[in-house]
């Protein structure tokens, strides 16, 4: 087929995208600008007596044990969620590509909801459920004789807790990816493999794995982005605590900033993890968006 | 064994792993749903109660408590105020991106991509600062601002795909009949992505709706959005009304948990930004 090129004009072209620069240069580059510009001053007499301190505030944040205690549990809780929800995901989304039956859509209709809770609601939930002496879970452990944790209220195993309810909420999310994929994926090969007397785990292993895998990167990719800025379920659970046994960057920045007023803090982390969420974009994402 | 029974033996199983696995998904939904029609008593039995006697007391109660209506009415204004802005500036950009190739698209869509990537954290503090001074901290302009903000991205590059599926044959039909660019845009492209921007819609909403962060740290007492009412009248109490705090959960969810249903077939496009068809 001949290909109609329309012949655009700039015009058209800068009438169109104006807009959405406008307004991204007011509520975005501008307090991008400011923060940065803050970030560079001492605001303890108050924002209208700022002191010039050059990078000190940001060698004093990135040197400061607070700040890898963060980093660290931020990592932890990244890779935990990512490595469950994509683990579970590709799973579940393999067994519903092989059941073939009619009523396929009710399954679906049911594993897509938890993404349409509000995460503050998930959270309470679960606390309601995790409650160590009140909750549902704790009473079915103890009914089957095992041992019933703190779940969020210890510092063990808060950090888990807090995991797994992330991971409740995300799963779908590289569930219906990945299951997209495996829907569209050719007959063919399978056909082929079949003939040749391929086992159903060789047709997996050899077929099925290398050819969803750009859609599995494409999962891992927005969970990982998604999970290191992750701040809802966190804020609602558990703030942090108890101590600071889930105190990850984004609740750190939040805190400092919002609770004791140490506005630094927060200007400083958020450009750190803008930093990385850039490097992660420019990393990932640009080849995702540029094969589609 | 027969082939025959152990093909119905592996399907049996397969369903009952699934069965399961939907258990699953679907047990913190049904637990909050059964704790809202408790009594008092009832929500903080032990053993748990799976059997009970539903009341509608706390639906009463909550909707009786000061400031719960006004959180869905202000969430409900705010989402689509959002939406609509959202889409009035994104969706020609999104065309504009799909269709022409003029120096700097690129960028602009990399740009476009890490607005909503990165964490808003990074301007909440200055843009609270610049709310104060234009007088747009706590009033439903400035969270609607905030929530575009949320959204552009999303809008933007979600419609791109949407205007990227209609063959392009289309507008020069248009064009050859006299429309200029911008009058097939509107006229002919707009129309026919209809689906697009409803489920485009649809996702702007349930962002906006569920959205924390800013709710929280720009806005206060006039503008309280429901998952900020949610988590300052019931979470840090010694003695949670469970039954009340369920209560107003399933209200505040139960619609989005419509929408995501509805909006399945778009679902995976509009979470990875248009990237998965």
């Amino acid at each position: 087929m001949k290909r109609v090129k329309i012949n655009w004009d700039r015009g058209a072209a800068f009438f169109l995208t104006l807009p959405v620069l406008i307004f991204l240069l007011a509520i975005f580059i501008y307090p991008l600008l400011y923060g940065l510009y803050l970030s560079l001053h001492s605001s303890a007499k108050g924002l209208s007596n700022l002191q010039f301190v050059g990078l000190k505030n940001y060698w004093d944040i990135l040197t400061s044990q607070l700040f890898w205690l963060g980093m660290k549990n931020t990592i932890v809780y990244t890779v935990g969620t990512v490595g469950f929800t994509v683990g579970f995901g590709l799973a579940i989304a393999l067994l519903l590509n092989s059941i073939t039956s009619r009523g396929v859509w009710i399954y679906r209709a049911i594993l897509i909801l938890p993404l349409g809770m509000s995460a503050v609601v998930s959270g309470m939930t679960w606390q309601m459920m995790m409650n160590p002496l009140s909750g549902i879970i704790n009473y079915v452990l103890k009914t089957l004789g095992l041992p019933t944790p703190l779940w969020h209220t210890g510092i063990d195993t808060a950090m888990l807790s807090v995991i797994i309810i992330e991971s409740w909420q995300w799963t779908p999310f590289p569930l219906f990816i990945i299951y997209a994929g495996l829907q569209m994926l050719p007959q063919e090969p399978f056909e082929a493999a079949k003939i040749d007397g391929a086992s159903a785990w060789q047709q997996m292993r050899y077929i099925t794995l290398p050819l969803a895998w750009p859609l599995i990167g494409i999962a891992l990719t927005f969970r990982l982005i998604g999970a290191f800025r992750s701040f809802d379920i966190l804020y609602a659970v558990t703030k942090g605590g108890p101590g600071r046994a889930t105190d990850t960057l984004i609740i750190q920045a939040y805190q400092e900033s919002f609770s004791y007023f140490r506005l630094e803090y927060g200007l400083v982390v958020g450009i750190v993890m803008m930093v990385i969420t850039i490097v992660m974009c420019a990393l990932l994402l640009r080849r995702v968006t540029a094969s589609s | 064994m027969t082939p025959r029974a152990q093909r119905t033996l592996i399907e049996t199983s397969k369903h009952t792993v699934m069965i399961l696995i939907c258990l699953i998904a679907l047990f913190p939904i049904l637990w909050i749903l059964t704790q809202a029609f408790k009594s008092y008593f009832d929500t903080i039995a032990v053993p748990p109660k799976i059997l009970f006697n539903p009341v509608l007391d706390n639906f009463r109660k909550v909707l009786a408590k000061p400031g719960f209506l006004s959180s869905l009415k202000d969430s409900f204004i705010l989402a689509t105020g959002s939406s609509l802005f959202g889409l009035l500036l994104g969706t020609p950009c999104g065309y504009a991106l799909a269709r022409l190739r003029y120096r700097g698209s690129n960028s602009v869509g990399f740009f476009l991509l890490i607005t909503r990537m990165v964490s808003p954290i990074v301007i909440i503090i200055p843009l609270n600062r610049v709310f104060q001074i234009l007088g747009l901290i706590d009033t439903h302009i400035g969270l609607i601002l905030a929530h575009t903000f949320i959204n552009i991205g999303l809008v933007v590059w979600m419609m791109r795909g949407f205007f990227q599926d209609i063959p392009e044959s289309l507008e020069e039909a248009a064009r050859m009949d006299g429309c200029s660019n911008i009058q097939a845009f509107y006229r002919i492209a707009l129309p026919v992505t209809a689906p697009g921007l409803a489920a485009t819609t649809i996702f702007c909403f349930l962002f906006s709706w569920n959205e924390l962060m800013m709710a929280l740290t720009l806005a206060s007492l006039n503008v309280r959005t429901s998952p900020v009412f949610i988590i300052s009248e019931f979470v840090g109490y010694l003695a949670v009304e469970w039954g009340l705090l369920s209560a107003a959960g399933i209200l505040t969810v139960l619609p989005m948990l419509i929408f995501v249903v509805l909006i399945q077939k778009n679902l995976v496009r509009g979470l990875t930004m248009g990237a998965v068809k």
